[in-house]
């Protein structure tokens, strides 16, 4: 069986340096939805050995997920190539609002949230992305500062009516929804970091396409070559609806969930999402396309076992941890093995409910969440006939076995 | 003389008004100007305060650059507007490049997201509705620079209120919104 996940792995730890720019190319496009261009990037990557690359983000969110990750490891494609990263954390562009692909305004941060937002935020790109090959900034250094005269010649080149004809804009007024004059300034201010870095190519979202032309055109009438811009896909989440992976729609992984999360919740994507997420998360070159997806087409669940297998080890950079989990995994589901190990132990008064004894856990947001599981036939004890479903009024001396609750999670009652 | 007035805030010395007139000193000043020293009075009786001061807030930076004027072209016209207007029955005279010390983005950007589009756009007189698509996100700076004189301008010269023309009617009851409280005197220039 071909191992797709070690193959990957393997090449995360190679240096790119000096590799011909056909090849590299080969490596980022399979990360792209979109390039603007293909061919000023070939261009680029010919006429500077150390490209500068841009990659900006708004400190909003302190926990972030694997959605977040994306343009990430494209980044870091650049950065094993040996070109000059310049990660620009947008401080001062977080006080005004990021108008992306929102059907209301944002909530402009105050610095303290910024800096908390960074720490947290460093931290968990920190596993994939190795910070020493980035070069922070921070957008309010050169922002903050500009005179009314700079400004001032740079918006005199913006048409107000233009900075308005962006679709989000336009569904919101139609929707009477406010659009703030900060908002309408912001991908010029992002523009003004392309221009003030020199920067020769942009990553981020393709949902940042309004902002990245705005950047384009700053920069065209600043004199300067326009940036390319490459633009990562949305990640679609786990739950397989079509939905963007997003906390508030409960179908994201989260970089800071333990590998035996991160490995089941990857193994709970549909199968057509396979392909996206080694394309996302692997080092995969156009010309092994056809294999992968010929692969998935033929072996789904050992292509996604592998899948989570290298999103697990991608972190640690050690296969072995992405191994531990399949094992583990395939203990639990496939052999319906359960160990010890693999259970929380719980010591409760024989005549505790099951829900009460649950809740005490410290496992669950709520005991309205664990009602919705009990509701939903989730919580079974596991013996050797099979599984029996539970109802909440169960006391635990009435238990024998393991109970399982969800997908996932394992229990082991003694009574006290 | 006065229109209308909106008198809200709690004045901390109520028998002087300290009002404020902002001016942009694109032109030289003209003699029009004196009905806000009339106006000033008005606003005392009504108010039935034993004082009134009005103080001239001369904006000499912004035309300077919305202009590209040198410093020299633009002193020119500021020193007309300090020699007349005490003529004219100002009392105090100030030109904002000597009390607004902080022209950097940074200082009047926030404002921006405390306004909508569709707010702004009222604020816009009709003559440059007329001719939206030729306008420029300067119009938004304008704005913005203006919301950062006068937030100056009210702590450091302790104004209770201001003192406006009503075609700048909308302008200033969206400053009343942005900045602290001060009362806004509408005045008839017509």
């Amino acid at each position: 069986m071909k191992r797709f996940d070690q193959q990957f792995l393997a090449r995360d730890s190679e240096s790119w340096v000096g590799m011909e720019v056909d090849e590299l190319v080969g490596f980022l496009l399979p990360k792209c939805q979109e390039v603007i261009t293909t061919d000023r990037l070939r261009q680029k990557i010919s006429e500077h050995p150390t490209l500068k690359v841009k990659f900006g983000i708004d400190p909003t969110a302190s926990e972030i997920h694997i959605g977040h990750v994306v343009p990430i490891m494209l980044l870091r494609q650049f950065a094993k190539a040996g070109h000059h990263i310049d990660f620009i954390i947008g401080d001062f562009t977080a006080r005004v609002g990021d108008p992306t692909a929102r059907d209301t305004g944002r909530v402009p941060l105050s610095p303290e949230q910024i800096v908390k937002n960074m720490e947290t935020y460093t931290n968990q790109i920190g596993k994939y992305i190795d910070l020493r090959m980035l070069h922070i900034h921070y957008n309010a250094k050169w922002l903050n500062p500009m005179t009314l005269q700079e400004i001032f010649a740079i918006f005199q080149q913006i048409n107000l009516s233009e900075a308005m004809q962006r679709e989000d804009f336009r569904a919101r007024m139609r929707n009477e929804q406010a659009v703030s004059l900060a908002e309408v300034c912001y991908g010029v201010l992002m523009g003004i970091d392309s221009v003030h870095l020199g920067t020769h190519v942009e990553i981020g979202g393709i949902d940042q396409l309004l902002n990245f032309q705005q950047c384009r055109k700053i920069m065209r009438q600043s004199g300067m070559d326009e940036e390319v811009i490459l633009m990562t896909p949305i990640l679609e989440g786990t739950s397989g609806d079509g939905k963007k992976m997003s906390k508030s729609y409960g179908n994201y992984v989260a970089v800071n969930a333990t590998h035996e999360d991160k490995f089941g919740k990857i193994m709970s994507i549909p199968d057509r999402l396979i392909g996206q997420y080694f394309r996302c998360f692997a080092d995969v070159h156009q010309r092994e396309l056809e294999e992968l997806d010929a692969f998935i087409g033929e072996n789904p669940m050992e292509a996604k076992k592998q899948l989570a297998t290298l999103i697990v080890a991608a972190e640690t950079q050690h296969i072995e941890d992405g191994l531990r989990e399949r094992e583990s995994f395939e203990r639990k589901f496939s052999q319906k093995s359960i160990c010890n190990e693999d259970c929380i132990e719980l010591t409760e008064d024989a005549n505790t409910t099951i829900l009460d004894a649950l809740v005490k856990s410290g496992q669950f947001k709520s005991k309205s969440e664990l009602r919705r599981l009990f509701d939903q036939q989730g919580v079974r004890v596991m013996n050797e006939d099979g599984e029996v479903i539970l109802s909440p009024e169960i006391v635990v001396g009435q238990v024998c076995g393991v109970v399982r609750v969800g997908k996932r999670r394992f229990f082991q009652f003694v009574t006290a | 003389m006065i229109a209308y007035s909106i008198c809200e805030s709690p004045l901390t010395h109520p028998n002087v008004l300290r009002l404020g007139f902002s001016i942009w000193a694109r032109n030289p000043p003209k003699d029009y100007l004196s009905i806000y020293p009339k106006a000033a009075e008005e606003a005392r009786k009504r108010a039935g305060s034993e004082n009134v001061s009005l103080c001239a807030l001369v904006d000499d930076v912004w035309p300077m650059v919305a202009l590209s004027r040198t410093r020299k072209e633009q002193q020119n016209i500021s020193d007309r507007f300090v020699a007349l207007l005490p003529d004219l029955g100002f009392h105090e005279i100030h030109l904002v490049s000597d009390f607004v010390k902080d022209a950097a983005l940074g200082a009047y950007l926030p404002h921006a997201t405390r306004v909508t589009m569709s707010e702004f756009w009222k604020l816009l007189p009709q003559s440059k509705k007329t001719i939206s698509d030729n306008l420029t996100l300067n119009e938004i700076l304008g704005f913005l620079w203006h919301i950062h004189v006068l937030e100056i301008a009210l702590g450091e010269f302790r104004l209770t209120g201001l003192l406006v023309g009503i075609r700048s009617e909308f302008f200033y009851l969206m400053t009343r919104k942005l900045l602290p409280p001060h009362d806004v005197y509408f005045v008839n220039t017509s």
